[in-house]
Parts: C-alpha cells; sequence; structure tokens
C-alpha cells in the first residue's frame, strides 16, 4: 500500500466513523438533539423536530456506511460536505463550528482526491 | 470482497454497537417521542377535537389559556365527555411520568424532562398540571418549539 493510499484510507475511515457515530446517536437517542434542529428547517419541513432528528440520522448513517465500504465515495463525499456545510454556517463561528469546518473541507477533501488513489466512482472498482 | 470492504464492514458494525450501548441499549425504545399517531389512548377524544389536532402545531392561541376550545370548537360535535381530562393528567405528576396540558391538548414530557434545554425543573414544574402559561410565557411564538411540543402530544383534553 502507497503513502498516498494509505492517507486516503485513513482519510475515508476517520468521517465514516464521524458520520456513522453521529448518525446512529440520532437515531439511538433522538430527543438528545432536538434542540439542535434550526427554526427555518423546522418550518420550512413543516413537522416535529424529532422527525427531522430521525430522518437526518438515517441519511447520515447510510452515507457513512457508504464512505466506509467506499461505495460511490465521491459523490458521497461531495453530498456530505455540502450537509456539513450547512450545519457548520447554522452553527456559526464557536467552537464546535470551528471544528465542523475542518471536518468539512476534510469531507470535501475526500471528494476531490485523485480515483486512482482509491477513491471509488462506483461499488467495487477499487 | 476485498480487505477494505471488510474493514468497512466491521467499522459500520462496531461504532453502531458502540452507539447503541452508550446510549444505554434498553433504554433506547422508551427514549423515542411519542407521536400523535402512535400514542392517541382514545381515538374518540382524538375525533372529536379534529379541529384542534388538525391545527395543534401551527396554534398561535398564547394569549388565550383556557378559551380557545370552548370557541373554537363550537361549530363541532361536542366533545367526548371522558378521557384526557385534567384529573387524569394530574395522576402523571411526577418524573416517571410527565403529562402536562398545554393550550388545550396533552402531552407526555416524560422524556422530554432531562433533555430539556432550558434544565429539569422548568418541566418538572408542569407535570400534572397545566402548563400553557409557563410554555407560552417562555416559548409562546417560537414555532419552533411549539411544533417540537406537538411531537409529545398524547391527545386532547377532554371538555
Ligand atoms: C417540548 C418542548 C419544550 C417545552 C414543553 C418547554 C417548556 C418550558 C417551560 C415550562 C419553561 C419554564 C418557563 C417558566 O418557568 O416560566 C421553559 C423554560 C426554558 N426553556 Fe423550554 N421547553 C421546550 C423546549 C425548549 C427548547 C428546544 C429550548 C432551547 C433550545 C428551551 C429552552 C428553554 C430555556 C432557556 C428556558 C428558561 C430556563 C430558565 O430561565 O431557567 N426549551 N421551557
Amino acid at each position: 500500500m502507497t503513502h498516498e493510499r494509505l492517507g486516503l484510507a485513513i482519510l475515508r475511515y476517520g468521517l465514516a466513523v464521524v458520520f456513522l457515530w453521529f448518525g446512529f446517536s440520532q437515531l439511538f437517542d433522538g430527543l438528545n438533539w432536538v434542540s439542535w434542529v434550526p427554526e427555518w428547517a423546522v418550518n420550512f419541513l413543516n413537522i416535529p423536530p424529532a422527525f427531522i432528528v430521525l430522518a437526518n440520522g438515517l441519511f447520515e448513517v447510510i452515507a457513512g456506511a457508504l464512505l466506509a465500504l467506499n461505495i460511490w465515495t465521491r459523490w458521497v463525499a461531495l453530498t456530505l460536505a455540502l450537509h456539513l456545510l450547512v450545519i457548520t454556517v447554522e452553527i456559526g463561528a464557536t467552537a464546535i463550528g470551528v471544528r465542523d469546518l475542518g471536518l468539512t473541507a476534510a469531507t470535501l477533501a475526500l471528494a476531490f482526491l485523485p480515483s486512482k488513489e482509491g477513491i471509488s466512482h462506483e461499488k467495487d472498482s477499487q | 470482497m476485498n480487505v477494505s470492504t471488510v474493514i468497512g464492514a466491521i467499522l459500520i458494525v462496531v461504532v453502531g454497537s458502540f452507539v447503541w450501548w452508550q446510549n444505554g441499549a434498553d433504554e433506547v425504545v422508551s427514549t423515542t417521542p411519542p407521536t400523535v399517531e402512535n400514542s392517541a389512548p382514545a381515538p374518540s377524544v382524538i375525533g372529536t377535537n379534529a379541529v384542534v389536532d388538525d391545527n395543534g402545531g401551527e396554534r398561535k392561541d398564547s394569549e388565550s389559556d383556557d378559551t380557545n376550545a370552548g370557541s373554537e370548537t363550537a361549530a363541532n360535535p361536542p366533545p367526548a365527555p371522558s378521557g384526557m381530562t385534567a384529573a387524569l393528567v394530574a395522576q402523571h405528576g411526577t418524573r416517571a411520568s410527565c403529562w402536562s396540558i398545554v393550550n388545550g391538548n396533552v402531552y407526555d414530557l416524560t422524556s422530554w424532562i432531562p433533555k430539556h434545554p432550558g434544565g429539569e425543573q422548568a418541566i418538572l414544574q408542569i407535570c400534572g398540571t397545566d402548563g400553557s402559561l409557563k410554555f407560552n410565557r417562555q416559548h409562546g411564538g417560537d414555532s419552533a418549539k411549539e411544533k417540537m411540543l406537538f411531537g409529545f402530544k398524547i391527545g386532547a383534553l377532554a371538555q
């Protein structure tokens, strides 16, 4: 395994763990997360925040699993980066927001890294 | 199946199990908020208060705590005499089972007590009682919090 491949694997698995952890947490203990749901999202979707949390959790678990399995990594990473960007902007320049900015950048980097280094466009292309 | 796929699959299972364990595996189900559909205790009560139910998440009746039901449902069939009465709510006035009346609806706030960003005491003080005044004073007009409350609804208050 080249250094590049190792670096990419660490980035991909590391981010997968982050999204899986947050996703599962929202599914298993949704009430812990409801106060994070922004008012505009509640008004836009017109459903109780608890359900938004569950849907968001499901999305993050699926996306995290796809990253872990290296399936459609580039597109999944791009989608997750946009998703995280919205969260980052929403949270603002606090300790959590700045940390999320770093995660957004890392996820975006994963989306743009060259495919020959192990990023798949589709299932089992590695 | 290659090595990286196996590592990925293991990660998913390990992280999922870890979070499950972190959240206290057997409590998980009980922390899911009740929904209007799955926790409605008496269909007759829900049915006869359809107007209140349909508008529950949207209503802006913060000013009139107790007067709304009569006028809003005047054109509808009379509400069921039994069901979610204030007396029944009063029996759920503890941390173990915390029901509260807010603006004519009954909410099971038990699972919300430890999660409330404004502190446990704020919720505990309205368990078993009509919490309309306190809720409206703090959160009235904040549609996100009103919709959040709606997620805990278990029925309409029988008149
Ligand atoms: C089901 C949803 C909620 C219910 C039923 C609820 C209920 C209440 C009640 C009854 C009070 C006490 C008001 C008083 O003593 O006069 C209160 C206070 C408060 N709530 Fe909520 N709340 C909810 C959601 C939220 C959310 C989502 C937040 C924050 C994001 C929040 C933040 C606060 C704060 C900061 C206070 C003031 C606490 C204090 O001054 O000691 N609440 N809430």
